[in-house]
């Protein structure tokens, strides 16, 4: 499996697409840093003080990851869809599975590259979030004081994004993998994604609904571990260990559902 | 006998209520080129994707003789690989998944292929002929026992097919084996040493080049009383059919029985004008059984 995986981070690191969204990420949440700043001039006095709040180094393992986990979701359903999804359009399963005696390895190979992608856009994201945090805190003159517990709070943002990242990029490999087409991936995330946006709200109001297992939903659990140590948390939100448990089943599910039908299904040559 | 390689046994694959390949019962022998003809849609290449492990047979087994598919090289239908690498990368890529190859084997397979000068380019910018050459670069990477090869002089100009033709035998003297699948008769009949003829599914036939050839091959043979030396060389020991065809005699007979017809005939008072041996194309062979196997006359 070794020898595939090392194939695999061969690819993938000589892909400009690769590298194209790791500047992307870097220059996003820099950029979106210096522009809330910039453009903090016309919020009224107590608005400017809770952005000031939000932007400074102190509350960057919060409110920056939450920047870059928006980032991250996005180049993550990228990669994982296209990661699978090319290797059909382009014809090159063929050319790797006719030199594999497993798939299942050639799967872990592939799943493994993916996840070394997100930890490394984790760290990325994260890194511009201190950064840009860090301009914005010492050119602005904001408030430098991180207090007590900062540096633990600073050193799990990457785990926590890597984890909140796994389980949409989960389910675009799968619908990719399925579809055997990068866009199907993509959208298939999307889509979860804003059916849960959107229709959490409506099911909530309508007040009829009190069945509607929102706690065990995608988003919100990545909510509850995003908004960990938050400022001003969602009191509605539930515990974050519960939240990973959720989206570990979700991924576990996804993955087990790509196994499956990667292994039962044949190559077929047109 | 030979090293038997590859055996496929009773190897089917239904795809729905269609029978792609039925009861496939194949050989490949080490040392040798196995010519695998077929019209299109005939199963060659779903029997390939089974060899290879891509396509999973609904019955039966291919039996590799413990040989990993790390062994096999193999291009199939048409070279696939990664546009945004260079030839040399793309090299570096399977060479990677597979370990035990090294770079100077890379640029060894580069030279031999003619892709030296045009490796560093992407893959994309490629000619049809060059994916091709990388192809079979591709199949040589990690020395191969068996070498499958699917229409490899697609594409390629007449100074590169002949390169590819060369290249075939030469393979096979290194020991290593080869199978062919390609709808150029010519080719195949004069680079394979056995060929198997595959039609809906079904094996055909399986042989050597050689008999299958001779099996087809005639005497045309000219006299004045066709009819009576039709019934007179009829009754020979050595001749399995007679016709007459466009004022000729047609005899299917043992290929060195010229001297003992001639004889019999001028003992009957019939004198022969001309006498030739007719040779057939395996593109012959192929068109007659396919027609056969197809029902058409």
């Amino acid at each position: 499996m070794l020898p595939l995986l090392r194939s695999e981070l061969f690819r993938m690191t000589h892909r400009m697409m690769t590298r194209v969204m790791l500047l992307a990420m870097v220059a996003l949440v820099i950029g979106a840093y210096v522009l809330l700043w910039a453009s903090s001039g016309a919020l009224s006095e107590a608005d400017l003080a809770a952005q000031n709040d939000h932007q400074r180094l102190a509350n960057a393992p919060e409110y920056g990851v939450d920047i870059a986990y928006q980032v991250g979701f996005l180049i993550s359903i990228v990669l994982a869809s296209s990661l699978i999804a090319t290797e059909y359009g382009w014809g090159t399963i063929r050319t790797i599975l006719a030199r594999t005696d497993s798939r299942s390895a050639f799967l872990v190979a592939k799943l493994l590259a993916v996840g070394i992608f997100i930890a490394v856009s984790a760290l990325i994201g994260v890194s511009s979030v201190f950064a840009g945090s860090a301009i914005v805190t010492f050119a602005g003159d904001l408030d430098s004081h991180v207090g007590s517990g900062f540096v633990t709070r600073a050193l799990l943002s990457p785990a926590r994004m890597f984890v909140v990242l796994i389980p949409y990029a989960s389910l675009a490999f799968l619908v990719a993998l399925w579809s055997r087409t990068t866009a199907a991936g993509i959208v298939s995330v999307v889509v979860a994604f804003y059916a849960e946006v959107l229709l959490t709200p409506l099911f909530q109001a309508g007040g009829a609904f009190s069945w509607f297992p929102e706690d065990w939903l995608i988003y919100r659990n990545i909510r509850a571990i995003l908004e960990m140590n938050s400022v001003t948390p969602d009191p509605s939100l539930q515990n974050a260990w519960f939240g990973l448990g959720i989206l570990a089943v979700y991924s576990a599910g996804f993955l087990g559902a790509a196994f499956w039908r990667f292994n039962s299904r044949d190559v077929t040559l047109n | 006998m030979q090293d038997v390689v590859l055996r496929t046994r009773g190897l089917t694959k239904h795809f729905g209520n269609l029978v792609a390949v039925d009861n496939l019962d194949l050989e490949v022998r080490r040392g040798e080129v196995l010519g695998f003809l077929g019209p299109n849609g005939s199963g060659k290449s779903t029997t390939v994707g089974m060899i290879l492990g891509l396509i999973r047979p609904t019955f039966g087994t291919v039996e590799r003789q413990g040989m990993p598919l790390q062994r096999i090289g193999a291009i199939i239908e048409s070279p696939a690989f990664y546009p945004f690498l260079s030839g040399r990368d793309n090299l570096r890529a399977l060479a990677l998944a597979v370990s035990g190859v090294n770079e100077e084997r890379i640029e060894q397979l580069l030279n031999s292929v003619g892709l030296a000068s045009s490796a560093h380019r992407k893959y994309h910018t490629y000619s049809l002929g060059m994916k091709q050459r990388l192809g079979v670069a591709s199949t040589l990477l990690c020395d191969p026992e068996l070498v499958i090869l699917d229409e490899p002089t697609n594409g390629l100009d007449p100074a590169g097919q002949q390169e590819i033709r060369a290249l075939i035998p030469h393979l096979a003297e290194e020991g290593r084996s080869v199978l062919l699948a390609s709808h150029l008769l010519y080719e195949v009949e004069h680079v394979c040493d056995r060929v198997a003829i595959l039609q809906r599914g079904k094996l055909l036939a399986e042989g050597l080049v050689s008999d299958l050839l001779q099996r087809e091959a005639f005497l045309e043979i000219g006299v004045s009383d066709l009819k009576a030396a039709s019934e007179l060389i009829g009754q020979l020991e050595c001749v399995r059919a007679v016709r007459v065809e466009d004022g000729f005699l047609h005899v299917d007979a043992d290929a060195n029985s010229g001297s003992l017809i001639t004889k019999t005939l001028a003992e009957a008072g019939i004198y022969v004008s001309s006498l030739s041996q007719k040779h057939i194309s395996l593109e012959d062979v192929f068109l007659e059984l396919t027609a056969e196997g197809d029902g058409t006359p």
